[in-house]
């Protein structure tokens, strides 16, 4: 997965996020470390969440290679663009 | 039938189709109602964002302003439909008016329109100000 970020004024910022990486942060107890930090009115909704079933699905996106994500240009020439 | 031919001139204009494909599609339109099967072969093939590739269903996300800010989302329409069963259902949020909302009727409804191979524009919105926002299952 790849993330290109150009700014008005002509930066560009190129972060490349390897599948491997992605792979591993989802293996992290996720759902505790972020429990620990969110209010506890919107613990409900995470409470939802399927975990496993979402970290599968996060590697599942691996097979759409080439694909883009979010493509945003705002007229001010400022760009945002994930590629997975 | 002219709705369907300022569908084809408007993808003319946006390069998603040649003039001859335009052609061949008014030439169909004219002849008998195979239009939508043509349409549905040409427009996945043809698209321009890059996705071509993908056979898959995908849920796309368009946005354009009058400033000219453009958004594009595309989304396999497979994780979307994990997504939501990930969530189990999708969440009771407290917004005026959604009280009485069955969120377990309507996620279920949700998925089974997608299983169902929903598809087509869903939303097509032009606000006066020109800005437009699409939302279309291909």
């Amino acid at each position: 997965m790849k993330i290109y970020i150009k700014t008005g004024e002509g930066r560009k910022l190129r972060i490349p996020v390897p599948m491997w990486a992605i792979r591993l942060v989802t293996r992290l107890p996720i759902e505790r470390i972020v429990m620990k930090h969110i209010k506890e009115k919107d613990a409900k909704y995470l409470e939802l969440i399927d975990w496993k079933e979402m970290r599968n699905l996060i590697i599942s996106l691996s097979e759409y290679k080439g694909l883009n994500l979010v493509d945003i240009r705002a007229n001010d020439g400022t760009e945002v663009l994930i590629r997975i | 039938m002219n709705e369907e031919i300022s569908r084809i001139l408007k993808m003319v204009e946006e390069g998603k189709i040649d003039s001859e494909k335009a052609m061949q599609l008014i030439e169909a339109l004219k002849g008998e109602s195979k239009e939508s099967v043509i349409l549905e072969k040409v427009t996945p093939s043809t698209n321009n964002h890059g996705n071509s590739k993908f056979k898959i269903k995908m849920l796309r996300i368009k946005v354009r302003s009058k400033e000219n800010d453009i958004v594009n989302i595309n989304l396999p329409l497979a994780f979307v439909s994990g997504m939501i069963k990930s969530f189990g259902k999708i969440p009771n949020i407290n917004i005026n008016g959604m009280n009485d909302v069955d969120m377990d009727a309507m996620t279920q409804t949700i998925l089974d329109a997608i299983d169902g191979g929903i598809g087509g524009k869903i939303v097509d919105i032009q606000t006066g100000d020109g800005d437009t926002v699409e939302i279309v299952i291909e």
